[in-house]
């Protein structure tokens, strides 16, 4: 970790999901927002200013597939960091989709251990270091394809 | 008695005959299979075309499932159904169970009824003969072989006949068993894909908790253990509640489903379910209200299965509720009528008659987060007749919510 505190946005239905991350994450001294739901969540992630995003792919209102075409239609105000996928949905024609629609990486929930989700945050996190908002793959308004 | 040239004639056939069985083979389509026994047809019957009639569902019509050279107009005139009527080859076959050919009709017309009379005349048809179909004991339908010059037939011919669709009719019925067995198979690989995937998430919060209770920091800290723990007991619940679903499901359709009727008041059971159902109401910030009979609603049903059955319908009052559930109990005639409304998704107009069946879940709702198994309505309703209650449901169409109403025979 270094002295700079990270911020995590973790758009996640699942109120026992949610919980057990946001002890993971906290424990680990990030700082950890919450959306319940896809529409909450991109509200958020167009608001910006997040070195991370953690994304379900299934969620209701909007679910993780719509949360990324509405970023690529309205990207963030602030810059936005990498988003990370974690889903159970296995790695099938939606898994593909959301890669194609930006995201960096795609995480199955049942395989994740507190270490290892710690693990994957840190090393997006480590690597771009204070770099992350100056190479925010998310411009502002419309996003690079 | 035969001639010699005859029967070795006949005999010759016979052979050709088992060679066409020999050559069908499991996973072979209907369309090959049928291709197989036409190539055969004029070697050994000299019958310029047949037809393959099966019954429609109610017994009194018949279908053309397949027909060899046959005229246009006949194919497209018969393969909705037509009544058996139509075609006597067809219908003394069936109704005599033996071979029945025009010859036995002494020359009486070939056909009474004029539409056919015309198509079977584009055809230049001289003679007929009507060949029951049987699969092992069952009857499914009948052969019309179709003559251009022919018009007598010996003994040694109605046999062949018969033999040749006796060996179709079972070459038949093994496709439709593998077809049967094939789709099975599919089902239950839809099923085990779906059971797995409602175990992950589960898996994934027992996983992950327990890997956190082994951090002392974690322990020391009495209000996130706390927490912890709380998640653990609740994701116990929900994994058993899976194990019961499925086990139900099992017991109901190997018929091992055993109710325990008793006479209970329907008001106190809708209540205790609404009750049940507090915090996952709360969890969905769904308004749920219940109007209840004034005096006792008694009717004869096993409890737990009847509860259970008002959980799932409930259930998915809650779940797909934009802003709110009503349930209101009611005396319609004898029955004691509870319906459960909700404002939410609705069900979609063509998926309507699909509701109930095991492992659906309607398209709107297929991406809808909460793990469903799409057997929770399924159960409802068999535990809803076997309980003597009938359950049915209104949907305007999607986005207009959804009326399910369950009712049972008052007791006095």
């Amino acid at each position: 970790m270094t002295s700079t505190t990270f911020h995590i946005l973790l758009v996640e239905d699942d109120e026992s999901l949610r919980h057990m991350y946001n002890i993971i994450l906290k424990k680990e001294g990030f700082a950890v927002d919450f959306a319940n739901d896809g529409m909450q969540g991109l509200g958020k992630a167009r608001e910006g200013g997040y070195d991370l995003v953690l994304l379900d792919l299934m969620m209701p209102n909007l679910d993780g597939i719509g949360f990324l075409k509405g970023l690529k239609e309205e990207g963030p105000k602030k810059p936005l960091g990498p988003i990370i996928i974690l889903s159970n949905a296995g790695y099938d024609t939606v898994a593909k989709e959301a890669i194609s629609l930006g995201v960096t990486k795609f995480l199955m929930k049942a395989d994740l251990l507190p270490q290892d989700l710690v693990r994957e945050v840190n090393s997006y996190l480590d690597a771009n270091k204070s770099e992350v908002k100056a190479k925010s793959p998310w411009k502002r308004g419309r996003p690079t394809e | 008695m035969m001639h010699n040239t005859e029967s070795d004639s006949l005999a010759e056939k016979l052979i050709s005959l088992s060679e066409v069985t020999s050559l069908t083979s499991v996973g072979m389509s209907e369309k090959q299979l049928m291709a197989l026994f036409a190539s055969k047809l004029h070697e050994l019957f000299s019958a310029s075309a047949f037809a393959l009639w099966t019954f429609d569902k109610d017994k009194r019509s018949i279908k053309l499932r397949y027909g060899h050279d046959l005229s246009e107009p006949l194919t497209s005139c018969c393969l909705a159904p037509v009544p058996v009527e139509q075609f006597p080859e067809v219908k003394l076959a069936i109704d005599s169970g033996a071979v029945w050919t025009t010859e036995d009709l002494n020359d009486a017309p070939l056909y009474d009824d004029q539409i056919t009379r015309k198509l079977l005349t584009s055809m230049n048809v001289s003679a007929v003969m009507g060949v029951p179909l049987r699969a092992l004991t069952n009857l499914i339908g009948a052969l019309s072989f179709y003559y251009k010059t022919k018009q007598h037939f010996s003994p040694g011919e109605k046999a062949l006949a018969l033999a040749y669709a006796n060996a179709l009719a079972l070459s038949l019925n093994n496709i439709d068993s593998y077809d049967r067995l094939a789709a099975l198979e599919k089902t239950k690989g839809e099923v085990i894909h779906i059971v797995a995937h409602q175990f992950r998430t589960p898996i994934a919060i027992l996983r992950g908790n327990v890997e956190l209770l082994k951090d002392k920091k974690v322990v020391n800290d009495p209000e996130t253990y706390g927490q912890i723990v709380s998640e653990l007991e609740k994701v116990g619940d929900k994994l058993r509640t899976f194990v019961e679903t499925f086990l139900n499901v099992k017991a109901i359709d190997e018929g091992n489903l055993q109710p325990k009727p008793k006479t209970v008041d329907a008001n106190t059971l809708i209540q205790q379910v609404v009750r049940d159902m507090e915090t996952y109401r709360q969890n969905h910030n769904i308004a749920l209200t219940l109007t209840t009979l004034p005096d006792p609603a008694m009717i004869s049903v096993d409890p737990m299965l009847v509860a259970e059955a008002f959980t799932n319908v409930v259930n998915n009052a809650i779940k797909y509720a934009k802003t709110k559930a009503h349930i209101e109990m009611k005396r319609e005639g004898n029955e004691v009528v509870i319906s459960v409304a909700d404002d939410g998704v609705g069900i979609p107009q063509n998926e309507q008659q699909l509701i109930f069946h095991k492992m659906y879940r309607a398209t709107n709702v297929a991406r809808h987060p909460e793990a469903s198994s799409g057997l929770g309505l399924y159960i409802a309703q068999r535990y809803i007749n076997t309980s003597g209650g009938r359950v049915w449901f209104t949907s305007q169409g999607e986005g207009k919510g959804t009326t399910f109403y369950i009712a049972f025979p008052q007791q006095q």
